[in-house]
């Protein structure tokens, strides 16, 4: 064990002390940063009623969201909350030629609803007007519609009878009331969290291309490969080494990016319900609860993304194919659009692929992954697939290098 | 009769052996290729990869035209997320001597290696242009872009790997350089995909670093093919 | 035909390659020996303008090495290249023939006959990445060929051949060097012996001889001493003089070494070789060294 964990070591040097990973590593974690702070740098630019154009820093701008958010923080939604909204949008005037949130009745009473406005406006399928012409007695039916909508959905989705008993169950065991709380530390946390898994994934490819191929183009290969433990331990140490410095890489942008998020838009919300995030979510489950459980995801997605990479490391004889295949890997998904009437198993394939995992959207996908009559939510199948999808990688990683044929 | 006597002579003789023919032969003086010559038979030189991309970009382009009309920002997601690989792949081109360990051999030859890297731009420049041309054009036509910001968009992403890639292969020999410069490029096509795929970030900020980031590619980009081309002194890696 | 190099120097930092280098050559072959790191490969490059001398000019006939026509004249073996990996054999000399400026209709008909001559004809298809060390550098003999040098520039060519192969070498050299101006560079003393007609040796960057194999052996001859001694003797004397072979006999060793006067009692005076000599002054560098 002791030898095991020397080849470790020696495989971390051969990883860390080189200046493409120091170069690479650097870059990630500059960037990383700057993906957070970015976002509130600069302007938020709109047109006033008089068609001048206004300019407002965004870090004001989140800001003002901000304390609207808390002061709202605790409340249910309920018909007095509704109705509140409801008054201080009518106060909105609705032009044509402009934006109703460039005018300033927006930005004095309605602007601190806005989060219930999109809220019910989602529940009731409401437009702007439509939210002004909203009732009491709709605002009242606020939960019934709501739990009618999802199971108008439980019973009109083609999907298995486990499935749709799932889903029931899930209904069935979520509260009657929705609490409002501000979370827009969370949201911004997952959304740019997105972007940082991309970017650790992005930084793995770079770092491990060369793991096992470096030795073939270096010629050190025939060395390893005829010493003792060239075919089993130093495979070990090396696939060892890879997960640990993807695993520690990954954990250390989403710490950094959290505790980013949380500084600027405050870590409140981390007990709301994840259905305030989005109505369709089904999963009973805290906004904090399914930010965890995400990143867990992003890590596993991650840890795979590097066994991906070292299995074509270990295949190809030059990390420049490695490279490429991985960078089409990660960014091609991104281009990828299903069409909204593909088969629901094809969607749930697609976030299979690693960089769907790293979204939010991909762990709290709300169709769930049916295996022998199991229901798995997805923000568990994830990170179980990856690691099972790793686990083959590491035999075929292990099987092409000690096949690996000296020339 | 006169025939006859030749025959007979033949018949009559067994003609030497040839003295130094083939020193004749080697010593005639023949043409040499011209500059424009030479440029020209590097074209079968250059690998297909280049052509592959080249024909790739302006077919997702065109392709992404008839596939998804109606959301345009794919159409700039790709084409410049395609365009770093043919950054690189131009710069790995040019700077194939060095990655392959022909430098010695090249320079030493009549067309030496500044020539050889010349007539490498020359082609490479005249098919880059064409392909930035045309999708500029796509984009300008069938992206909301217009086209001063297309051809940033285009312009940066290229100009910044090519640039980049240049310098590592100035300094990094062989496969080494590839890896890297495919990393950086790697990152540029990530980094487009990132800033033009998400409103997260303020466009006139993100505009203005892109023209930024164009004139600093430009300018190492520069730098690169001046000291490509003068051939500057141990620039090709040559160490005793 | 005159190849001049004048007053050469070449510095990296403070560490001198090349210290003054002066050398006139004229047709035939030359023989440049010399341990590793004494100059020999940055001499060669500078002879043939890919390292420019930190002073001192080189020139061929009145032409400068940094010159077009110079460059027209010269054929060049470099100690390691590369090659594209999509090419073979005959694309690696069509393209180095287009480099040279050889017209294609001549080049096809000089790559055949180069190919021919250094037994790669049948492989002339063939990727140069499925070929052996041998056949790499058999292919690199051929492109130095391509044009028919005037000036021609071996760095180590014979590294890799088997040794039929480097009699043929040897045989081809030989003759060109009849017109031409040969300078090769080798470890392999043999090769130098058998086809230089004069030997440069190179120690710290300087020329310390230049002769031809016997002006260059005269500086040691009566100098080699053969013996068979007891082990305890060996190691004394292996302590004190250049070992140039050594081989059990029995309970006893042979010893062949270099030394001004009789080493010992039993001690024989042998003929010297240009192998003695290079030991001698190479191996005096490591005992420096050390």
């Amino acid at each position: 064990m002791n030898l095991f964990f020397e080849l470790t070591g020696y495989e971390f040097k051969k990883i860390l002390c080189r200046k493409r990973t120091v170069i690479t590593l650097t870059l990630v974690v500059l960037l990383g940063a700057l993906s957070v702070f970015g976002t509130i740098v600069g302007n938020y630019y709109y047109t006033d009623e008089n068609g001048n154009e206004v300019a407002i820093s965004r870090y004001d701008d989140d800001m003002i969201d901000r304390q609207y958010g808390e002061e709202l923080s605790g409340r249910v939604i309920d018909a007095d909350l509704i109705m509140e909204a409801v008054e201080a949008y009518r106060q909105v005037p609705l032009n044509e030629n402009s934006w109703y949130t460039n005018t300033k009745e927006y930005q004095n009473f309605a602007r601190k609803y806005s989060e219930i406005y999109g809220i019910v406006c989602r529940i009731f399928d409401l437009d702007i007007e439509g939210f002004q012409n909203l009732t009491r007695e709709q605002a009242e039916q606020f939960d019934k519609v709501r739990r009618e909508n999802r199971e108008y959905v439980i019973e009109n989705s083609v999907i298995s009878e486990n499935m749709r008993k799932y889903w029931q169950k899930c209904l069935d065991e979520s509260p009657e009331t929705l609490i409002y709380e501000y979370s827009g530390g969370y949201d911004r946390f997952v959304t740019i969290m997105y972007t940082t898994a991309i970017m650790a994934g992005a930084a793995i490819a770079i770092i491990l291309s060369g793991i096992f191929s470096e030795e073939y183009t270096s010629g050190a290969d025939g060395l390893i490969l005829s010493s003792k433990h060239g075919k089993g331990l130093v495979i070990g140490a090396k696939l060892f080494a890879a997960f640990i410095v993807s695993a520690v890489l990954i954990i250390l942008l989403t710490a950094m990016t959290y505790a980013e998020t949380m500084i600027v838009w405050g870590s409140n919300g981390a007990d709301g319900q994840l259905l305030l995030m989005g109505n369709m979510y089904p999963y009973n489950i805290t906004i904090g609860q399914s930010a965890l459980l995400y990143c867990v995801s992003a890590l596993a997605a991650c840890l795979m993304f590097a066994a991906i990479t070292s299995v074509l490391s270990a295949i190809f004889r030059t990390p420049f194919s490695t490279i490429v295949i991985m960078a089409i890997l990660l960014i091609a998904p991104m281009f990828l659009t299903l069409p909204d009437e593909a088969p629901v198993w094809l969607f749930c394939l697609e976030n299979l692929l690693p960089t769907n995992m790293m979204a939010f959207w991909g762990a709290m996908y709300d169709y769930q992954y049916e295996i022998f009559g199991l229901i798995i939510p997805p923000y568990v199948f994830l990170p179980v697939f990856a690691v099972l999808a790793s686990c083959v990688c590491v035999y075929f990683a292990c099987r092409a290098f000690r096949k690996h044929q000296i020339g | 009769m006169r025939f006859n006597l030749k025959k007979e002579l033949r018949e009559a003789f067994t003609p030497p052996e040839p003295n130094g023919r083939d020193g004749f032969l080697a010593a005639i003086p023949y043409p040499k290729l011209t500059y424009r010559e030479f440029v020209l038979s590097q074209i079968c030189y250059i690998r297909k990869r280049i052509w592959f991309v080249s024909l790739l970009i302006l077919l997702a382009g065109v392709g992404a035209v008839y596939i998804v009309p109606d959301s345009s920002m794919v159409l700039v997601w790709i084409i410049s997320a395609l365009i770093p690989l043919l950054a690189v792949l131009t710069a790995a081109e040019i700077s194939r001597s060095d990655i392959f360990g022909m430098f010695e051999i090249e320079a030493v030859c009549r067309f030496a290696l500044p020539q050889v890297i010349g007539a490498r731009m020359i082609i490479l420049g005249i098919c880059n242009f064409a392909v930035i041309a045309a999708a500029t054009a796509v984009l300008g036509i069938f992206s909301p872009l217009g086209i001063a910001k297309s051809a940033l968009y285009i312009l940066t992403p290229y100009v910044s790997v090519n640039g980049i890639s240049l310098a590592i292969f100035g300094r990094v020999n062989g496969q080494d350089g590839v890896y890297l410069s495919v990393a950086a490029a790697f990152a540029v096509s990530l980094a487009g995909v990132i800033l033009f795929g998400k409103e997260l970030y303020d466009e006139r900020m993100t505009n203005v670093l892109m023209m930024a980031v164009c004139v600093a590619g430009t300018v190492l980009m520069t730098v690169q093919i001046k000291k490509l081309l003068v051939g500057k002194d141990n620039y090709y890696g040559i160490k005793d | 035909m005159e190849l001049r190099i004048d007053r050469v120097t070449k510095n990296y930092g403070s560490k001198i390659a090349c210290d003054r280098l002066s050398i006139t050559f004229g047709k035939g072959v030359y023989g440049l020996l010399g341990a590793n790191g004494a100059g020999k490969t940055t001499l060669m490059r500078m002879m043939c303008g890919i390292l420019n001398p930190t002073s001192g000019t080189i020139s061929y006939d009145g032409v400068d090495v940094s010159c077009e026509e110079y460059r027209d004249v010269l054929g060049y073996l470099p100690q390691d290249f590369g090659y594209y990996p999509e090419f073979t054999a005959q694309d690696f000399m069509m393209y180095i023939a287009a480099l040279k400026g050889i017209p294609k209709s001549k080049a096809k008909v000089k790559t055949e006959e180069l190919l021919e001559m250094v037994s790669l004809k049948n492989e002339a298809k063939k990727k140069i990445k499925t070929f052996s060390g041998g056949m790499k550098q058999r292919l690199g003999i051929a492109q130095a060929m391509l044009n028919d040098p005037k000036i021609l520039v071996l760095d180590e060519p014979t590294a890799g051949l088997d040794p039929k192969e480097r009699v043929r070498f040897r045989n081809i050299i030989s003759r060109m060097g009849a017109d031409r101006i040969i300078l090769l560079s080798t470890h392999i003393v043999s090769d130098i012996e058998h086809i230089a007609n004069t030997i440069l040796v190179m120690k710290n960057g300087q020329l310390i001889h230049e002769g031809s194999l016997e002006e260059i052996i005269a500086v040691i001859r009566g100098k080699v001493w053969e013996c068979t001694v007891p082990q305890k003797i060996s190691d004394e004397l292996t302590v004190k003089y250049p070992i140039i072979n050594t081989r059990n006999v029995g309970d006893e060793v042979f010893l062949r070494l270099v030394c001004d006067e009789k080493p010992c009692d039993d001690a024989v005076n042998a003929d010297a070789t240009l192998e003695d000599l290079y030991l001698y002054y190479f191996s005096e560098e490591e005992n420096d060294k050390s």
